[in-house]
């Protein structure tokens, strides 16, 4: 019998000064990830973390995380594919019961982007692209993103937002308002199999899936990836009907069209009002959903939250991680 | 409790300096392939990927792992990446472990490559680890990181020159029988202290290559395996840990852990005893594939690995110990790091070779009767340290 695990305390923290040192930032955030989780860090046992090296500008990014985040005489593993993926391993690890073994049984998951150290995103951007076809096109998230919401508005109609004349296209047909904004950021979760009586949300299910890395090989009317980390994740939590049995959701938007689409695979109807937008141009950006929807359980006991996070050209892999009451 | 897990399939393709045949998604498929073969599975068969890759610069492309999803079939499968420098491939197995231990997947394929020889300037991207404003300026590289180190293993424990070539001699014998490996020639003591100086005291003769190709191995849940009726090599045990992320932290009456040892690497290896219940290492331990580029980094990974007392390695490497008919565990049967390194899988080949030795399918490099194998890696700024031990059999593993 696999144990069940819980989040006991997240934290995510938008940071205003770029001139702060990443250790710095990276120490306060661990420190207040672990302190919305009412421990400290003698009480962690492993830690996982995501960061991204061109974002960044550093080789192996993850190396510096280790004094702040606590890693140093510790289990410490790096997760560059997706933030979320810290999420997911880190959760992996509880649930294959290494406490059990004397391994520990509370994991401390980061993430973090802190683009004003590097170069123009953009620019790294340009370099996640395949250098035979991709690159010399010149292929950015933005444009992925773009192909994605003309494609989606061809098969669905026209979802153009009330600013679009005055913001100007971008990416056709995506304006500037359209598309996320860029920030550093940072943020952390605490898993454990042994909350005690703190406040906690538990993981009910979670998936996550990649699809194609061809954009022509997609069928991009859909985030396929995203629908099929959803349907491991409804089904692990007995969930048969998301409209129904959602409560409330934190999805990451690519765009303001693919945040429609990315309603649609998780079988949930267009958020009404649409939610204000994070600055999600940025690798950390699904962490942080992930963290929301797990605070956001945390804060509402009964409820069942969804946290849905994207990553890649045009939402290329997915994750999914259903929040709720203890299994 | 976790679910039982081992390694039933490997695959590795033969390392070289180059390969202009093939892009880097199709490397990765090459190895991946022949390891789903060697396992008796296809890829509809596979339920999720660990892709193992270590820095972007490396391969020139910012997350490569994605620009594979196709080559490996493994569209619409739960796929992650895992990043821990040299420690990465070890790193990829152990998820991958975690992914089966946890009960949600049967069969979870490691598959990557490195084209290390081919990315223009491996240490100068390896430079870029340390942070931009106060150690990168030095110069630090890998080579020259690990220059200070044995140069403090000298003064710690009196070794010397000779002491290290003696480590590529016995290596580069025991490479002549693998066929996977990259340097294979035989070459003497002399020879090795002949060749040119890179940081002293490495020389050349002291150095791994820069190796370009792919490995994988499948791992598979106990009651997959027993249902298909395969052989495994069980993961008994495995530990991670950390050391700090400043060079200057490692020397000097404040330090965290002295740079000459590898006292962080021993606490991954004792966590990894723990689990497997292993109590008397050099007793107990048949085979050690261990993570050591440079020949002067190999006595020290023996001794955290608890094989020796800490000091004594050079000694009993001298004495003909940790070879074949040493009477001790053969240290790295297939060559080690030190003639092959493709640094995404490195430790990926590791864990492969382990388990191929425990399950006697090693070809002209088995150990006899070798039932119980450990596996090292080293990563970062000798700073990831990830440990496995793998056997033949789920009993306890006998004193």
């Amino acid at each position: 019998m696999n144990p069940a695990v819980a989040v006991v305390g997240t934290h995510v923290s938008y940071l205003d000064d770029p001139d702060r040192n990443l250790e710095e930032v990276l120490f306060e955030a661990s420190n207040a990830t672990l302190a919305a989780a009412g421990i400290t860090m003698d009480d962690v046992d492993a830690i996982v973390v995501s960061c991204t090296d061109q974002v960044d500008g550093r080789v192996i990014e993850g190396m510096v995380a280790a004094g702040p985040t606590g890693g140093v005489g510790r289990d410490l593993t790096i997760t560059p594919s997706a933030s979320e993926h810290a999420f997911v391993l880190g959760y992996l690890r509880l649930l294959a019961g290494l406490g059990s073994t004397g391994l520990g049984s509370t994991v401390l998951t980061m993430s973090w982007s802190k683009p004003s150290e590097g170069v123009d995103p953009r620019h790294a951007e340009l370099v996640m692209a395949e250098p035979f076809l991709l690159r010399p096109l010149g292929m950015n998230l933005a444009i992925a993103a773009g192909l994605q919401a003309s494609a989606y508005q061809a098969a669905h109609g026209g979802v153009a937002g009330p600013d679009a004349p005055a913001a100007g296209v971008v990416a056709w047909p995506l304006t500037r308002a359209d598309l996320p904004g860029s920030a550093d950021v940072v943020a952390g979760a605490v898993l454990t199999t042994e909350p005690g009586d703190r406040p906690a949300t538990w993981i009910r299910g979670a998936g996550w899936a990649s699809d194609r890395y061809e954009l022509g090989e997609r069928d991009l009317t859909r985030l396929a990836a995203l629908g099929t980390a959803a349907d491991t994740a409804y089904r692990a939590a007995g969930i048969t009907d998301p409209a129904a049995a959602v409560d409330h959701a934190e999805v990451q938007r690519l765009s303001r069209v693919g945040l429609l689409a990315a309603y649609r695979e998780l079988g949930l109807p267009p958020p009404d009002p649409e939610p204000e937008p994070l600055p999600e141009g940025v690798p950390a950006a699904g962490f942080v959903r992930l963290a929301r929807a797990a605070a956001h359980g945390i804060a509402h006991p009964g409820t069942t939250t969804v946290g849905a996070a994207l990553h890649g050209f045009a939402g290329q892999g997915a994750a999914v991680v259903v929040f709720g009451g203890r299994p | 409790m976790s679910l039982n897990a081992g390694i039933v399939g490997v695959g590795q393709t033969p390392f070289v300096s180059r390969r202009t045949d093939v892009t880097y998604p199709e490397l990765v498929r090459e190895a991946a392939v022949i390891a789903m073969a060697d396992a008796g599975v296809t890829m509809a068969e596979v339920d999720a990927v660990v892709f193992p890759l270590a820095p972007d610069a490396l391969i020139g492309v910012g997350n490569g792992e994605r620009w594979c999803v196709e080559a490996l079939g493994a569209t619409g499968k739960p796929f992650l990446r895992v990043n821990n420098g040299g420690a990465t491939g070890m790193t990829a197995v152990q998820a991958a472990y975690l992914h089966v231990a946890s009960g949600l997947f049967d069969v979870v394929l490691v598959a990557g490559a490195d084209r290390v020889s081919e990315s223009g300037s491996a240490q100068s991207v390896l430079n870029k680890m340390w942070d931009v404003a106060y150690e990168r300026p030095y110069p630090l590289n890998t080579i020259t990181m690990l220059a200070l180190s044995a140069v403090r293993y000298m003064h710690l424990h009196g070794a010397d020159e000779r002491d290290f070539a003696r480590v590529t001699v016995k290596n580069r014998r025991h490479a002549a029988r693998n066929p996977f490996a990259h340097l294979r020639t035989p070459i003497t003591e002399d020879e090795v202290l002949a060749t040119r100086v890179l940081s002293w005291p490495i020389k050349l003769g002291d150095a791994c290559p820069s190796s370009t190709g792919g490995a994988a191995v499948v791992l598979m849940s106990e009651r997959a395996a027993r249902e298909r009726g395969l052989d495994a090599a069980w993961i008994r045990g495995l530990g991670q840990n950390c050391e700090t992320f400043w060079m200057n932290d490692r020397v000097g009456p404040r330090t965290l852990g002295d740079h000459g040892d590898a006292d962080a690497l021993a606490v991954a290896f004792d966590r990894a005893y723990a689990m497997a219940g292993i109590t008397d290492p050099a007793a107990q331990v048949d085979v050690a594939e261990i993570y050591a580029p440079f020949s002067s980094v190999e006595p020290h990974v023996i001794e955290a690995a608890g094989l020796c007392p800490k000091g004594t390695a050079t000694a009993r490497l001298a004495d003909g110990a940790f070879t074949f008919g040493g009477g001790t565990a053969v240290v790295n049967p297939s060559g080690g790091v030190l003639c092959t390194n493709p640094i995404a899988v490195t430790g990926v080949v590791r864990a492969a070779e382990a388990a191929l030795q425990v399950l006697g399918r090693a070809g002209d490099r088995q150990v006899p009767d070798a039932s119980v194998a450990i596996a090292s890696a080293i990563g970062g700024d000798h700073q990831f340290y990830a440990t496995l031990v793998v056997a033949d059999h789920l009993e306890g593993i006998p004193s």
